[in-house]
């Protein structure tokens, strides 16, 4: 795993990554649910606002209020992406914590998961054999 | 009571005369959690009171006609059934509803009554029924388990029953004989309209519910988090059946005298502690529930979802997968107790 390059890098890889598999429409339903989503990693120390709109994901600077946050270890993201444990088994264990999110809109965010997780182990791949050989 | 408070009317067994649907046929329009318990006791209630009444299925699941079928009850599809129909029972799930009623509704006898176990299509203008036929309301207050074991033990269970257009002249008459054949009069039904029968579902289910899951959750988290043994944890929550005897004491007894039964060590600690609850703001997340149940944003999303082909399904099935510490904690346990059931001596 990418264990020299910052965790911060790493997710904004992650984010390249996912653009790609996200379709215009499908950014264009994130941005007009949920146009902002922030992920706080507390023992990471690190924050990352995602930015949703219909040509793009992006980061943007984090908010100190976010309207919608979500708060994980940055192990608990690790353990989902490489399948140690699921999502699901985080959140009934309280290790997700989620704030302002519009239960309704739920169909959205859950369009994001896969492609996060998957972004992510390619993100790490990447950082750890070079460019080439996730980006192939 | 209260003289300020108009409370619904409540029916019981006096009130509901089963003959009244002698001669009927009664189409249960799908047969599934709630269509295979109220068919049963239906049939059951008709041969009792040896009357004429007959039950038959209308079913396009390949499944659930098996079942009808191997229960013994004539099965067709939910169309043909419908026009079979005196009375047409619609059991299926209410996101379904808005779009096969029109057709199943189309081909019934003028005069035929429907009868809905959710008020959530009438609700929700999802349906349009003929002008001619009766529209009632019958919705048990209980899972289809417990309704098919509350009749064979004779204990009735809750439901709620109203009539929503009355084209006959007999349509309370009409449901609340149908509720007595069902089984529920023995304990009661109260008078509801759809609106209300939706309102008060659809919200208890959405702002007590999740606080309840949550409640439960969080108990889990922050007792194993300090070491707290989790199948005790289990145990003191629901595994010993203490809580849920708890929730039938408030039931008998009232909610407040149910907190005073449990000796004075829980009532000091667990009211005290609910004073240092933030009530306003769990009233406030309430509140938003309630909003959006009552404009139809609720509905509009539920619909979305079932004409998407419930992408959200899967999501849910996996957050409620196996693979977390309390189902691991269940299995344990159900382990330990088969295993002492079969070895009681090594077990002692």
């Amino acid at each position: 795993m990418a264990a020299d390059t910052p965790f911060a890098a790493l997710l904004e890889r992650m984010i390249g990554f996912i653009n790609a598999k996200l379709t215009a429409e499908q950014r264009q339903k994130l941005a007009s649910a949920m146009p902002q989503i922030q992920w706080d990693f507390p023992d990471a120390e690190t924050k990352l606002c995602l930015a949703a709109t219909a040509a793009e994901l992006s980061v943007s600077e984090p908010l100190d209020t976010p309207p919608f946050l979500v708060r994980m270890a940055r192990t608990t993201l690790e353990d989902a992406a490489f399948g140690r444990r699921s999502l699901g088994a985080a959140f009934l264990a309280g290790k997700i914590h989620v704030r302002g999110m519009n239960p309704l809109r739920l169909r959205e965010f859950i369009m994001l998961v896969d492609p996060l997780l998957e972004s992510y182990r390619e993100a790490s791949s990447e950082c750890s054999n070079g460019p080439s050989s996730a980006v192939s | 009571m209260n003289a300020q408070t108009v409370h619904p009317r409540l029916f019981r067994e006096q009130d509901g005369d089963i003959r009244v649907l002698d001669g009927s046929t009664i189409a249960i329009l799908g047969y599934g959690r709630l269509g295979e318990p109220l068919a049963l006791n239906l049939r059951e209630s008709f041969a009792a009171a040896e009357l004429s009444a007959r039950v038959i299925v209308g079913s396009d699941d390949e499944a659930s006609s098996a079942a009808a079928q191997a229960a013994g009850f004539k099965t067709v599809s939910l169309t043909e059934s419908a026009a079979e129909a005196d009375m047409a029972l619609m059991l299926l799930p209410d996101e379904v509803q808005q779009d096969r009623c029109d057709g199943i509704f189309a081909g019934l006898k003028s005069g035929a009554s429907i009868v809905f176990a959710s008020g959530y299509a009438i609700a929700y203008d999802h349906v349009v029924t003929p002008a001619d036929s009766d529209v009632l309301l019958f919705a048990p207050r209980m899972g289809g388990e417990a309704i098919r074991q509350r009749y064979l033990d004779r204990q009735g269970y809750m439901s709620y029953l109203g009539v929503e257009h009355d084209a006959s002249g007999q349509g309370l008459n009409r449901v609340l004989a149908l509720a007595a054949a069902a089984g529920s009069l023995s304990l009661g039904a109260l008078e509801m309209t759809a609106q209300q029968e939706v309102a008060l579902d659809l919200f208890v289910e959405q702002a007590f519910g999740p606080w309840l899951g949550a409640a439960l959750l969080s108990t889990f988290h922050v007792g194993t988090e300090a070491g707290l043994p989790p199948l005790g944890l289990l145990m003191e929550l629901y595994l010993s059946g203490e809580m849920s005897e708890t929730f039938s004491q408030m039931a008998r007894e009232g909610f407040l005298p149910s907190t005073l039964s449990h000796g004075f060590a829980a009532s000091f600690g667990g009211m005290t502690r609910a004073l240092s609850i933030d009530r306003e703001q769990m009233a406030e997340q309430m509140r938003g529930v309630l909003d959006e149940i009552n404009s139809g944003a609720f509905a509009e999303a539920l619909q979305d979802e079932f004409r998407s082909g419930y992408p959200c399904e899967p999501f849910l099935h996996k957050v409620v997968g196996d693979d977390d510490i309390i189902s691991q904690t269940e299995r344990d346990f159900r382990e330990m107790a088969a295993d002492s059931q079969e070895s009681p001596s090594e077990a002692r």
